[in-house]
């Protein structure tokens, strides 16, 4: 069963007020019937004492009648119920009323009276006559306790209706009272807190008092703007997490874009110079074939035009062709296997031994590692780099170096040569695709070969660089991570 | 290749689409050394209509030679291929394929429809006249065939 504050505080206050109130009327019972009783005895003292001096003389001179007529006349006072008056020798000169059948309190007093005597000594009277006390009877006076108890009685209820009617009006004020001092105030609180759970974080509890209510609603209210403040940081931290949720599966959906453009886009170089080597190969065969057939039969400057003519379709071959490398890196890549690198340098130099022995190149190749790659996109990547270390020599022969070592879970290879060597500004620009440094004539290419050793590195999950400064030759670096497999 | 039949003319069954291709190796078999024909189709419908002698091919020679274009209109190269190999009477006869692609899966199919040889065309002009002349030479002089 719930019991409101309210009905608690109600119940503690009437039964304070019952058990005071009780007390009280215990305490003013025991006084009035105190009181009573002493008025009672004081009167039975009154009765007894005018009886006992007005029939001092009536027993004296036996007068029955008299003694018959005041003893009546006390019997007609109230409460008296019982009379009895004897003489000396305790013979009844009277007797009226009767003592039976209810509660009675019992009076008695002596009747003396005063005799005037003469000390004589052998009939010589010695001195002035003295006054002697003589008993001479005894009445006996019996009150009625009726109406002492009756009053009590109706005290008893009067005091009890007051203190039963006080509580009910006590405790109808307190409960009044409460209501406006503490169960207002509290409902309030309680009607605040089920609107603050409902959502509504800007209601404020009024604040009436300055007792401790009020400074629970006070504290209450702090409660609701430290809740509003912590409630709105996590909104805004909601906010945020959903915001950086949509920024990530956005990053994720530009990403799988990207991945899917950037497959698109080398299947699309890839079918574009395998598709135009076609009629690059009509127009570069005929003009050829014109070259062939009437060099030096037309005029100067038709050998002149079909010269062009041919280079340029030369060029476009060479281009196309590198592109079609490039393309081929990502699309026509074979697995991965366990590969001796030394043996791979070694195809590289197979492939450029014209290169090699036209510039004199001295190579050094240290032990190099066995590693999971694919073969020959990374004796590619060997040929271009050596190729490059010869190609661009300076005044001396050529002096390759090819290095490993393992750092980590990678290899770091180098490809270190005593060329031209690099200004700083064109580090990054040289792994582009189609960008070359120097003039055709200084130095052919289609600044394609260190594009496609970018790709091959980027393909294995490593990454290429180059350490150079102009004229004092390059290192190029690229790493190779160790997969699982065979490694040796 | 008899000495004694040096003015023989040889015939040649050339099945090319592109009709760019079909001059270039007109010309080129122009700078050979033998007296050769030329004959040219353009898809694979064609070819066998040819090589059968029906409707307008119905006086065709019998080529000696044939060259084959894996990627052709109508009837593609590796149907004819394989045509011609299950054709009794022209399954002797010498077939080169003689096509722009690389792709290995070409070479070991063709190669398992009993093509007689591979060969990816050069993109330089040099280079093909010379695969020309090298075909010329080696089943014309070298290779002893048959009906010789």
């Amino acid at each position: 069963m719930r019991v409101s504050v309210n009905q608690k505080v109600n119940l503690l206050s009437v039964s304070l007020i019952l058990s005071l109130g009780s007390l009280l009327g215990f305490y003013f019972i025991r006084h009035e019937a105190d009181a009573l009783n002493a008025e009672l005895n004081e009167r039975a003292a009154v009765l007894l004492n005018s009886l006992t001096t007005n029939s001092e003389y009536p027993i004296l001179i036996r007068d029955r009648e008299e003694i018959s007529r005041l003893a009546k006349g006390i019997l007609t006072q109230r409460d008296v119920a019982f009379c009895r008056i004897e003489d000396i020798d305790g013979a009844v000169l009277f007797e009226g009323g009767t003592k039976e059948g209810r509660p009675i309190r019992e009076f008695s007093s002596t009747v003396v009276t005063n005799r005037v005597v003469e000390e004589r000594d052998e009939g010589m009277i010695l001195g002035a006559p003295m006054k002697v006390e003589e008993e001479m009877g005894k009445i006996y006076l019996a009150i009625s306790l009726s109406g002492l108890n009756q009053k009590i009685k109706d005290i008893k209820e009067t005091v009890a209706i007051f203190t039963i009617v006080t509580v009910i009006l006590v405790s109808l004020a307190s409960s009044l009272l409460l209501r406006l001092i503490l169960s207002g105030p509290i409902r309030m609180l309680l009607r605040g807190t089920e609107r603050i759970a409902g959502g509504d974080l800007d209601y404020k509890v009024p604040v009436k008092s300055k007792n401790e209510i009020g400074m629970l609603a006070v504290s209450f209210n702090q409660m609701t703007e430290d809740l509003k403040k912590t409630t709105t940081s996590i909104t805004n931290l909601n906010r945020e997490i959903a915001e950086r949720k949509r920024a990530e599966a956005k990053l994720k959906q530009t990403l799988a874009e990207l991945e899917r453009s950037n497959a698109e886009l080398q299947q699309f170089a890839y079918v574009a110079s395998h598709d135009l080597q076609e009629p690059l190969r009509m127009v570069g065969s005929y003009v050829q074939l014109l070259q062939r057939r009437y060099k030096g039969k037309l005029d100067a400057d038709a050998d002149d035009f079909i010269t062009y003519a041919v280079d340029g379709a030369d060029r476009m071959k060479r281009l196309i062709n590198d592109l079609l490398s490039y393309s081929r890196v990502g699309t026509h890549g074979k697995d991965f296997e366990p590969i001796d690198c030394e043996s791979v340098v070694g195809q590289a130099l197979a492939n450029l031994h014209v290169a090699v022995e036209e510039s004199g190149a001295e190579i050094i190749t240290d032990p190099l590692p066995t590693l999971m790659v694919d073969g020959s996109q990374l004796s590619q990547l060997f040929q271009n780099l050596i190729g490059n270390a010869i190609k661009f020599h300076g005044l001396d022969p050529p002096r390759v170096h090819i290095s490993a070592q393992q750092k980590r879970n990678e290899w770091e290879f180098s490809v270190r040569d005593n060329g031209i060597g690099i200004a700083p500004e064109f580090f990054d620009r040289i792994f582009q695709i189609f960008q070359c440094l120097h003039s055709k004539s200084e130095y052919p290419g289609t600044g394609i070969g260190l594009a496609v050793a970018n790709k091959i590195v980027e393909r294995h999950g490593g990454h290429i660089w180059v350490e150079s400064e102009a004229g004092k030759g390059s290192t190029f670096y690229f790493t190779i991570p160790i997969r699982g497999g065979k490694q040796v | 290749m008899n000495t004694g039949e040096k003015d023989k003319l040889v015939e040649i069954l050339l099945v090319e689409d592109n009709p760019g291709d079909v001059r270039l190796t007109v010309e080129a078999f122009k700078e050979g050394k033998l007296r050769n024909n030329v004959n040219s189709v353009e898809d694979g419908f064609e070819a066998l209509t040819f090589l059968r002698r029906e409707g307008k091919y119905a006086s065709a020679p019998q080529p000696d030679l044939i060259l084959l274009d894996l990627n052709l209109p109508k009837k593609d190269g590796r149907e004819v291929l394989a045509e011609i190999k299950s054709d009794e009477y022209l399954k002797h006869i010498p077939v080169v394929v003689l096509t722009t692609s690389k792709a290995e899966e070409d070479i070991i199919k063709t190669y398992n429809l009993h093509a007689n040889c591979y060969i990816t065309k050069p993109v330089d002009l040099a280079e093909f006249i010379e695969v020309v002349k090298s075909i010329e030479n080696f089943w014309f002089k070298i290779v002893k065939l048959p009906w010789d």
